[in-house]
């Protein structure tokens, strides 16, 4: 705990969200001369693109305040063109505190804080409203998009809350997606069966070099075995998949410290996908990880998205090897590939999605469009 | 009604230039423009008569200022901004970021992070990149790269397209920040500028053109019809066989599109 308190240099708390939980909590944590009450997001000025100095100082400056739009957002992947998951975004914090060279976040974030939405009651509000028309269908509700799920756990408590609410939805799931070994705080809560933790993995020597201030790769998974040890659902998403010249040495160690501890029952999905990132992004990481980091020096072209991938053979190589790998250590272990186009599921899994089995239900259509006649407001533009 | 006529002062008046040296010169046949004394155009006049727009209609200084620049490259706000800061760092705190925003740019760090390292590039290469009309994120790669003069001397005097130049600022500035000398980065004596451009992108993805060229060396080798032109070509992040087949009658199509089903099956065998 101490170790994440001291990643800040400073706690700003909205006025409007003194009286909140989250609140009382960092009170109680920091030291008070940490803490400054305002009334307005700190340095106001900083809007728009940020540079990469503000984008890095905002990791270490905590902003509490309410979220005032709305909570509940349909996966990126979800569009045209893609084949993706059924995966709802329940988005209550925005910037993480760790630093990842290929982070997502740099494309996107325009604020030069690190906040956390102190009005989480709103959100399980419309997660109610929304349970009025879909109790029934199997939907996955995740945390980790535009925040890390657990990495600020311990602060803010939010899981033991979510997990609660989630007791009452039993055919609904809840996804913590971390690259933390953050658990301990929430093990101890009672749940209805219905929550997956999911770690993001890569191989140690892509952790140690591209995922600065996460846990290793063995913090990881001995979080993952306390947690499926605790009755918690396991998943497992090797996301970005980043080449190397020792790759499938490094990717082949991965999968074998995956399938040495753990069945492919104890995980309820994999998902692999590989190094992508919006064209804009590059000057960001240029300037904040050099040329000295395997993604900055990529060799990667302009997809039908507009992202930045690895040539199309370079990706069907690295997710073959991977979904090689994990079959030959055993068959059952079910695995899908995260943002990618149907032609590579063709010619990687050798069938779209929607046609193997043991997918059907992560992709199911029927979902999506229940979930879309709720929706009020279309997603944010830099999901698209 | 009554027309007032614009009042004019002596040059001489005008103890102060705003002189950020301007691409296009003010036509002689206007009256140079001031604001409160200060010289707005006209720099390189030492006589006649000056229209101050402050005198005339109390316009605030960006009024005046944008209404005789309309359009400004960003070498020239660069310039205009180095004097700001220096000389009139009032007007430059009141009214920066809405002069900056009437030519469409949001004043944020990052801006004034390019804005400062344009200002003190060499005129040369300012006045490429307004003619080249190159924006703040065309030249981001160079504001964290180590200095780059000589390469950019050599850059700007090839014959390349803007998207031609904005990648290949972009591949030489990774290039020398993974390592390699500027000696290397520039255009051999005799390479063309789409050689040398070709070079770039090459020696950036080195094994992704290693592929391509292995590819394309190999379908070279494979029986295609007559009067079919086959090339291995590169989309984006996928690469892939253009084929074009000039056919004379149906017969002559069926036994071409016959032939190229075999090649179709000599190209599974490969893969």
């Amino acid at each position: 705990m101490q170790d994440l308190i001291a990643k800040f240099d400073r706690v700003f708390i909205h006025a409007d969200s003194v009286d909140s939980l989250v609140a009382q909590r960092v009170f109680s944590l920091f030291p008070r001369e940490q803490i400054e009450v305002v009334t307005e997001r700190p340095f106001a000025k900083s809007e728009g693109e940020l540079s990469a100095q503000e984008f890095s100082r905002s990791k270490r400056m905590l902003y509490l305040c309410k979220y005032p739009g709305q909570f509940f957002k349909r996966c990126p992947g979800s569009r045209p063109g893609l084949a993706c998951c059924n995966y709802f975004v329940l988005n209550w914090g925005l910037q993480c505190d760790m630093n990842c060279s290929y982070c997502y976040l740099q494309s996107f974030i325009n604020t030069p804080v690190l906040t956390v939405y102190s009005n989480l009651d709103d959100a399980l509000l419309e997660l109610e409203d929304i349970g009025k028309t879909m109790r029934d269908h199997a939907l996955r509700v995740g945390t980790g998009e535009t925040v890390d799920s657990l990495s600020l756990d311990e602060i803010t408590l939010y899981s033991r809350r979510l997990i609660s609410f989630f007791r009452d939805y039993p055919k609904w799931s809840l996804e913590f997606k971390t690259k933390s070994a953050k658990v301990d705080q929430f093990l101890e809560s009672p749940h209805a069966g219905n929550v997956i933790v999911s770690w993001s993995l890569n191989a140690q020597p892509i952790i140690t070099s591209e995922e600065h201030g996460t846990a290793s790769l063995e913090e990881r998974l001995a979080a993952a075995r306390r947690a499926s040890d605790r009755g918690f659902k396991l998943a497992f998403h090797i996301d970005p998949m980043i080449w190397h010249p020792e790759w499938r040495e490094n990717y082949s160690e991965l999968v074998r410290q995956i399938t040495s501890r753990f069945t492919p029952k104890e995980v309820s999905y994999m998902s692999v996908g590989a190094l992508r990132f919006q064209p804009e992004q590059r000057h960001m990481m240029r300037e904040r990880f050099g040329l000295n980091s395997h993604v900055t020096r990529a060799e990667t072209f302009a997809g039908a998205d507009g992202k930045l991938r690895y040539d199309a053979e370079v990706r069907q190589e690295m997710f073959k090897h991977i979904l090689d790998t994990f079959t030959s250590a055993d068959p059952a272990w079910r695995i899908f590939m995260c943002m990618e186009t149907p032609e590579t599921w063709l010619k990687t899994a050798g069938a779209s999605p929607f046609k193997d089995d043991a997918l059907k239900d992560l992709f199911d259509p029927s979902v999506l469009h229940a979930a879309s006649r709720v929706e009020t407001k279309p997603v944010q533009s830099f999901f698209t | 009604m009554v027309v007032r006529g614009m009042s004019l002062i002596p040059i001489v008046q005008c103890d102060r230039r705003l002189d950020f040296s301007p691409r296009a010169v003010w036509p002689m046949a206007m009256p140079a423009v001031a604001w409160r004394g200060i010289l707005l155009t006209g720099f390189e006049r030492t006589s006649g008569d000056v229209l101050d727009l402050w005198q005339n209609n109390r316009c605030t200084w960006v009024e005046a200022f944008t209404s005789v620049y309309p359009s400004l490259g960003l070498a020239e706000l660069a310039r205009l901004h180095r004097i700001l800061a220096s000389d009139y760092t009032i007007l430059a705190y009141e009214y920066g970021e809405s002069l900056f925003s009437f030519y469409g740019l949001r004043w944020n760090d990052r801006l004034s992070q390019t804005i400062k390292w344009l200002g003190t590039a060499d005129r040369e290469f300012q006045d490429w990149v307004d003619e080249k009309k190159l924006g703040a994120r065309d030249l981001a790669p160079l504001t964290s790269a180590p200095p780059m003069n000589d390469w950019l001397k050599n850059l700007i005097a090839l014959p390349l397209s803007k998207s031609q130049v904005v990648k290949a600022i972009e591949n030489g500035v990774d290039l020398h920040m993974m390592g390699r000398p500027l000696t290397e980065l520039c255009k051999g004596d005799t390479e063309t500028a789409e050689n040398y451009f070709a070079r770039l992108e090459t020696m950036r993805r080195p094994q992704t053109a290693g592929r391509d060229q292995a590819q394309a060396e190999e379908i070279l080798k494979w029986p295609w019809p007559a009067q079919t032109r086959a090339e291995w070509r590169r989309q984006g992040d996928q690469a892939g066989l253009e084929i074009h087949l000039r056919a004379v009658s149906p017969a002559d199509l069926k036994k071409k599109l016959e032939r190229l089903n075999s090649i179709g099956d000599t190209w599974s065998c490969k893969t």
